[in-house]
């Protein structure tokens, strides 16, 4: 809607050249009432202050990343009837910002293994946030035990560590924020240590950009700074909720870092497993030869069979990984969405979809199948699933806070450019001649 | 480090309690004991977003009160409700996010910046008034649909005493002068001609008989608010056209009698400016620190020479020219990126079945918020379709090393060529077209699926008679 002078299509307002007059108070721009107001800290939707003011004023948003609230009278005497328990109030994404209750006092690192040229960053970061930061540093145990971070100055840096090991101690209450070193499993990482609520996350990538790495290591004391003073933007990753339910046919080893959920039986015929996933859920053939064979059930409804490889069930934030190497479009993490892709369908048309973010899936085998199937969350956690067993899966309540380093929309599309070089091709050039066609 | 069990509401309950008898069990049987990870809850709700809903909120237009909406309390009162339904996913949007992450961290509230969207799953049609007034939409050139059409004017005509608008094309057409005995009907029915007449106040309701074009003349017709729409399909079932014919008569009442589902399908607003489109080289003067991004656009004094509201999509082509089409795309004012190929498609949820599905994109329920980005034939090998949220604003410019124009056309209709300095802009219109639903709202989108592109429909594979012989070859 242009009707006040920031827009950035027109420096004058745009009303006199309005040939459609504007029929609701919907549609006059009253439905951005912020705009003109001083409110809390008016800030650029960049988080982060850049030399380059001017620039980012030019691309603050204009308008809700959720579209403008469709008008409910339809016509003359037609209107939708009001249900104020069925009505959600959603934060406009574009001006979701991040506030501290109390000033951040421990942060989590959590750093790639097995690369050498994350350890001088890694201590680095460490020696800034314990010495003129003042803040507990956590670190997963075999982070620390690295024989090459072993050395003379490191070593009294190391006292102020807390180290915790993974699936043994559960640090979901102890971290008030995380930094990620080194690559977008760092963030699957992170996401698979809490199960509920994640506390922000900042990831920074060394080398390339990654999808979920926005931030540059060179600049990392300002911007570490900068989050800690609050108002930083971020973007609500959503995650899945999977319950794998299998019926109990042995005893087995009890898996880790999951809630075990029973439904009150001693010995329970079912046994329930709950995980929150970032990235995908993935149900496929295991290593067997034969097509997987796989019904797909949406709100309890039998919506298709999968006759393949398998299907990736995913997020937005998962729809680049690898349901983009499956044929899936790629969704934008603000939009709220499922997404269901087959691998390697055995079909001509089975097209993958999009759902909305709040039904309710269920994957099961068929009668027919000839083999069992394997599931895995995230690339991990990998199980057998045979037939009598599901696993349901729906929107998490609990998202992953990315902290962004200019905006969730201009971010994305960074990083679609630098990691999958979206479109990027030699570009055609223009004709000198308009005569010469050929 | 153990989490503690903290009192909550209903369903969590049992489960913590399960947890912490499981561990005991598990420690009984002689593992050795080590911390299990016991999660520890919240307190907090985070589904009960109470800071949001203080301070100036924007509310909807005015509605009309009904009978059924008689309570008034507030949203933020009945949140014990709404947290229940959100543990069960029920909100079609999702459930609620946590506000509260980690220890110390949460959102920063913003009320003027919430937004309050009636859950799609819940949404119902009322009546302030009933409804006096009802504009048929027939397919023309379609002879089968002359018997239905008949039987359609002649209920609601004499049976329930309506209004009926149809087209003048429509009326005129020879074979149905041609009936004597429907003339008495047709004398009654009330006429407009398209692209004259303006009867987008006049109309409460719309009955569309025979395939999605109807329903995409119907949005045409109405470039604001939309009365409802019913759509029926005779012969196979439609994408936009869930109901049956042979029913019609019960299934008009019932949506008479009010409380029918809809589901509300956006619509792209679209706008073609013309001229005056200024690239980089010419604004470098204009600005203070010289410092301007690739192509940004900071000054346009366009004309705005077509402003529609869309329900399929935006089609930008080469048109008749043989020379690849070469069209810059810009999202909120940043080049995303540019189309080298036959064109790209902007649609909506609703138009992702339609020319964005034979483009190769993945095809989007319509109560998903987003606006999906389609080349046609790109010629590159890593241009995947995109798929964006509902509230960004697109623009589309012919490059500046562009060797021929471009052709814009919307839900098929309205083409126009675009020349340098043109340019498209495309946003989510407030203005969806309310479709009333037959069964269910989500899940009639599937049944469509399969009906009518045949969605996996492939031969099953069978069962083995016998599980243990590997030697099976068949499939």
């Amino acid at each position: 809607m242009e009707t006040s002078g920031e827009s950035k299509w027109t420096l004058k307002s745009d009303a006199s050249s309005e040939p459609f007059p504007k029929c609701c108070s919907a549609c006059d721009g009253s439905e951005e009432p912020f705009r003109g107001k001083v409110f809390r800290n008016r800030t650029k939707t960049r988080s982060m202050s850049t030399p380059s003011a001017h620039c980012s004023a030019k691309f603050r948003r204009t308008q809700s990343l959720h579209g403008p609230s469709p008008v409910t009278t339809f016509g003359p005497k037609a209107c939708m009837l009001k249900n104020p328990k069925a009505v959600m109030h959603i934060q406009d994404p574009a001006s979701q910002r991040l506030t501290w209750n109390k000033p951040p006092k421990s942060v989590l690192i959590i750093k790639k293994i097995r690369d050498a040229s994350l350890l001088q960053p890694f201590k680095d970061l460490c020696v800034f946030l314990t010495q003129q930061k003042n803040m507990i540093v956590y670190v997963e145990r075999k982070v620390i035990e690295d024989p090459a971070i072993a050395n003379e100055s490191f070593v009294s840096v190391k006292k102020n560590f807390c180290t915790f090991r993974e699936d043994y101690d559960d640090i979901s209450n102890c971290v008030d924020f995380i930094i990620c070193l080194g690559g977008d499993g760092t963030l699957l990482y992170a996401s698979s240590l809490f199960q509920e609520s994640v506390p922000p996350v900042m990831a920074f990538h060394l080398g390339s950009l990654g999808f979920l790495t926005p931030f540059n290591f060179d600049t990392y004391q300002s911007q570490v700074n900068q989050v800690i003073e609050g108002n930083a933007a971020i973007i609500l990753r959503s995650r899945l909720e999977v319950k794998v339910v299998k019926e109990c046919r042995e005893k087995g080893p009890v898996e880790e870092s999951s809630l075990i959920i029973t439904n009150g039986d001693s010995e329970p015929k079912h046994k329930t497993m709950q995980y929150q996933v970032l990235n995908e859920v993935v149900v496929d053939r295991g290593p067997s030869s034969y097509l997987s064979n796989l019904d797909l059930f949406l709100d309890g409804h039998l919506i298709t069979t999968v006759q393949g490889d398998g299907v990736i069930v995913s997020t937005p934030t998962g729809s680049t990984a690898y349901a983009v190497a499956a044929g899936a479009s790629m969704i934008h993490p603000n939009v709220p969405a499922i997404m269901i892709t087959p691998i390697c369908p055995h079909s001509l048309s089975f097209r993958p979809i999009v759902v909305p973010a709040g039904v309710k899936l269920k994957i099961m085998l068929t009668r027919d199948a000839r083999n069992t199937a394997w599931v895995s969350l995230d690339g991990r956690k990998r199980q057998e699933i045979a037939y009598g067993d599901s696993i349901t899966i729906t929107s998490s309540c609990f998202p992953v806070p990315s902290i962004c380093f200019r905006d969730p929309v201009n971010d994305w599309f960074e990083s679609l450019a630098q990691c999958l070089h979206w479109n990027v091709r030699k570009k055609q050039s223009h004709l000198s001649s308009e005569e010469d066609e050929f | 480090m153990e989490g503690m069990e903290d009192e909550l509401p209903s369903t969590k309950a049992e489960e913590g309690g399960s947890s912490k008898r499981s561990q005991r069990h598990q420690e009984r049987q002689g593992k050795l004991p080590r911390r299990r990870k016991e999660v520890k809850r919240s307190l907090r709700r985070p589904d009960c977003p109470e800071h949001l809903s203080g301070g100036s909120v924007h509310r909807l237009p005015e509605q009309h009160e009904s009978e059924a909406s008689a309570s008034t309390e507030d949203t933020a009162e009945s949140c014990p409700k709404r947290w229940d339904r959100c543990r069960r996913g029920h909100f079609l949007h999702g459930p609620y996010p946590a506000t509260h992450f980690g220890p110390k961290a949460c959102i920063l509230p913003n009320p003027t910046s919430v937004m309050h969207i009636q859950d799609p799953a819940s949404q119902r049609l009322t009546w302030s008034k009933p409804p006096l007034n009802v504009l048929v939409i027939r397919k023309i050139r379609d002879e089968t649909l002359l018997e239905p059409f008949k039987e359609l004017c002649r209920f609601l005509v004499e049976e329930k005493h309506l209004m009926v608008y149809v087209e003048k094309k429509v009326v005129d057409d020879g074979s149905l002068m041609k009936d004597e005995s429907f003339s008495a009907i047709r004398n009654q029915l009330c006429t407009f001609r398209e692209g004259y007449d303006d009867i987008s106040d006049c109309i409460d309701l719309i009955i569309c008989l025979g395939g999605d074009g109807t329903l995409l003349y119907a949005s045409s017709l109405f470039q604001g608010s939309v009365p409802p729409v019913m759509a029926f399909h005779l012969g196979s079932l439609g994408f936009l056209t869930p109901f049956k014919f042979e029913s019609f008569k019960t299934e008009v009442d019932k949506v008479f009698e009010g409380n029918a589902a809809i589901i509300l399908r956006s619509r792209l607003k679209v706008k073609v400016v013309k001229g005056m489109f200024q690239t980089n080289e010419q604004l470098i003067s204009t600005q203070e620190n010289g410092i301007v991004p690739h192509n940004h656009i900071n000054n346009e004094a366009g004309k705005i020479t077509l402003q529609l509201q869309v329900l399929n999509e935006v089609v930008v082509d080469r048109g008749p020219s043989s020379y690849l089409s070469n069209v810059d795309l810009y999202l909120d004012g940043r080049l995303i990126t540019s189309v080298q190929g036959d064109g790209v498609i902007v649609s909506t949820p609703t138009g992702s079945t339609a020319y964005a599905a034979a483009a190769g994109a993945s095809m989007i329920h319509p109560n998903v918020p987003a606006i999906m980005v389609t080349p046609i034939c790109p010629h590159s090998l890593s241009f995947r379709p995109i798929v964006v949220p509902a509230g960004v604003e697109l623009m589309i410019t012919l490059s500046p090393d562009a060797r021929n124009t471009a052709w814009v056309s919307f839900d098929g209709r309205k083409r126009q060529e675009i020349q340098h300095g043109d340019s498209i802009k495309i946003t989510t219109s407030c203005f969806p077209v309310p479709s009333i639903c037959c069964h269910d709202l989500v899940y009639d989108w599937f049944d469509s699926l399969a009906q009518c592109l045949h969605w996996n429909v492939r031969k099953k594979q069978t069962r083995l008679t016998d599980a243990s012989d590997s030697s099976e070859t068949e499939n």
